[in-house]
């Protein structure tokens, strides 16, 4: 018998003819599974019969809105219908029809859909929306049920396949994360029959003994049927039993199991459980680096202020220490004696040297005598004043600086208090009012000036009189002109 | 602060002294050593991290054991993420 030797091209051809021969066009009955809506428009999916399955894809420019009933021809009485297509959701029941082809590069066949009708609800879709209203009105997925996840946990039991990509997922995400906890897996099967029961058995061990913070649940992802176990009502209730916090990372990117809605929290994907559990480890040493800087910062600022505040005392300290004092006053006071005595000096010389050339023209002139003699009354008079005037404020300036060296005189050493003294008492010596000591007085009129002639003045007028202690003003009563004598 | 501190306590303890220092009361003597305390914090901090590993077992039946990792070949293919 002779074997024929097929190419792959050729048998893909034949079984395309073959298959499209067979089945020109056909409907058929099944319930909706793994519906793909991409951004293309087309929609993809599965219609299921027990384990049987077969691919379908509505293409968009097939999806149209309806103005009749294609199973019976009757037009909708209250207007089109928008397309099937986007209402149709997995496990509603759909009677489609269209062309079977076959799509050789994938070895695959799909059902090319050209109409599609609600075939009612499917069973199991019904029996899971009973199950989820009853789990619902009994308070199983409410938010006031819902215990906060722990922050970067420190035992994590995760329930999951030991050997799925949802733990390696997990674990190597957690890698890189936390300070280093503890996790304990607690193997389960993820799907098959026995799933749910094995699921709820390991999250019960997870939780007993008081051992875990958290309970992580995980899943790769897969269609909505691969994820059955994780609707089963004795998963739901052994997810809300559990003694701790059950974080959810059921790998789903269109639905939510029932497990997910009855979670403490519920992640996108195992590894968002992770990322959820943990925060980086280099962030955290990136925290920790900046505080280190800050803390360098800080502490090299804190030392320059203390060092600046140093220099700034020492400084002010010397500036104000009683010795620098003292030296500062003593200059002060030696400089204030040596110009009141030049000044002295130079008045006396100038007016001792016109006292003598009165004198002179006194003698040579005895004719004169009376009228000289007036005069030299005059300027004797009127050298005192400006000696009292020249002297005053010099002598104020003085007795202040002696004042505020009274304190300081202590420490003056002994030769300085002995120049002090001789200061003194040559000051006392030249006081110009010394006169007014021994009962003199000056008066002076309303302008300050000193009133040298009675004449100037009239009745009632008011005159300032300077004594030895103190000055008081005075009213004339009446005026008595020169009368060439002294009082 | 406690013998042995958390990585968090140290932390926060670290975040206090930097506070302290940058509010320039603190006199000289005490600045210095919460400088010195605040280095010490900070590298056990970092240490800490450096160290830190995740102790991963499994548990079945009420019995822990060592948690072997299955190597990226034996992994399904169609990994989601």
């Amino acid at each position: 018998m002779e074997t024929t030797v097929f190419g792959i091209r050729e048998i893909s051809e034949r079984l395309k003819r073959s298959m499209e021969r067979t089945f020109p066009y056909l409907w058929v009955r099944g319930e909706v599974t793994n519906l793909s809506r991409p951004s293309s428009g087309h929609v993809y999916f599965g219609l299921k019969e027990g384990d049987a399955l077969l691919n379908c894809v509505w293409f968009r420019t097939h999806q149209r809105s309806q103005a009749f009933d294609p199973l019976t021809g009757e037009v909708w009485q209250d207007g089109p219908r928008p397309s099937l297509s986007s209402t149709m959701e997995n496990g509603q029941l759909l009677i489609c029809a269209g062309r079977l082809t076959a799509y050789g590069a994938r070895s695959q066949y799909q059902l090319v859909i050209d109409i599609a009708q609600d075939g009612g609800q499917g069973l199991w879709h019904r029996e899971f929306e009973a199950m989820k209203r009853r789990l619902a009105a009994e308070g199983l997925f409410d938010a006031e049920h819902k215990r906060p996840i722990p922050a970067s946990p420190r035992r994590v039991a995760v329930v999951t396949a030991p050997t799925g990509a949802a733990i390696h997922d997990f674990l190597r995400i957690a890698s890189t994360r936390g300070l280093g906890s503890e996790i304990r897996i607690y193997p389960t099967s993820v799907q098959g029959e026995d799933a749910p029961a094995r699921i709820a058995g390991a999250l019960r061990e997870a939780g007993t003994g008081g051992w875990a913070e958290v309970i992580v649940l995980i899943r790769g992802g897969g269609s909505a049927e691969d994820l059955q176990a994780f609707n089963d009502e004795g998963v739901a209730r052994a997810v809300y039993a559990a003694p701790v916090p059950v974080l959810a990372g059921i790998g789903h990117e269109i639905d939510h199991s029932i497990a997910d809605f009855t979670a403490d929290f519920s992640a996108a994907t195992p590894s968002h459980t992770a990322q959820l559990l943990w925060p980086e480890r280099s962030d955290m040493m990136q925290g920790v680096d900046e505080l280190e800087s800050a803390l360098r910062r800080a502490a090299s600022a804190r030392i320059e202020a203390l060092s600046s505040a140093l220099e700034k005392t020492g400084k002010s300290l010397s500036l104000l220490s009683p010795l620098e004092r003292l030296r500062m006053q003593n200059e002060r006071l030696s400089a204030s004696v040596m110009r009141m005595r030049s000044a002295l000096d130079a008045r006396i010389t100038l007016r001792a040297g016109a006292l003598g050339r009165l004198e002179s023209s006194l003698a040579a002139a005895p004719s004169a005598l009376k009228e000289q003699r007036a005069a030299l009354d005059t300027a004797i008079h009127r050298l005192r004043h400006a000696g009292d005037a020249l002297l005053g404020g010099a002598e104020r300036r003085a007795a202040a600086a002696e004042a505020s060296l009274l304190p300081l005189r202590s420490l003056i050493g002994l030769r300085e208090q002995r120049a002090l003294d001789t200061a003194a008492a040559r000051l006392e010596s030249l006081d110009p009012f010394a006169p007014l000591k021994r009962g003199y007085a000056v008066a002076a009129d309303a302008g300050g000036s000193v009133i040298r002639d009675a004449s100037a003045l009239s009745p009632g007028d008011s005159v300032t009189v300077t004594v030895a202690e103190g000055s008081f003003t005075a009213s004339v009563t009446s005026v008595s002109p020169s009368s060439g004598e002294r009082p | 602060m406690k013998k042995n501190p958390t990585f968090e306590e140290r932390m926060e303890r670290l975040q206090e002294i930097v506070g302290i220092l940058e509010s320039g009361s603190s006199p000289l003597e005490q600045s210095v050593a919460l400088y010195k305390e605040g280095l010490l914090h900070a590298a056990a901090c970092r240490e800490q991290l450096e160290k830190a590993r995740h102790d991963i077992s499994v548990c079945s039946e009420g019995k822990t054991s060592p948690f072997d990792a299955p190597a990226e070949a034996d992994l399904p293919d169609s990994i989601p993420f």
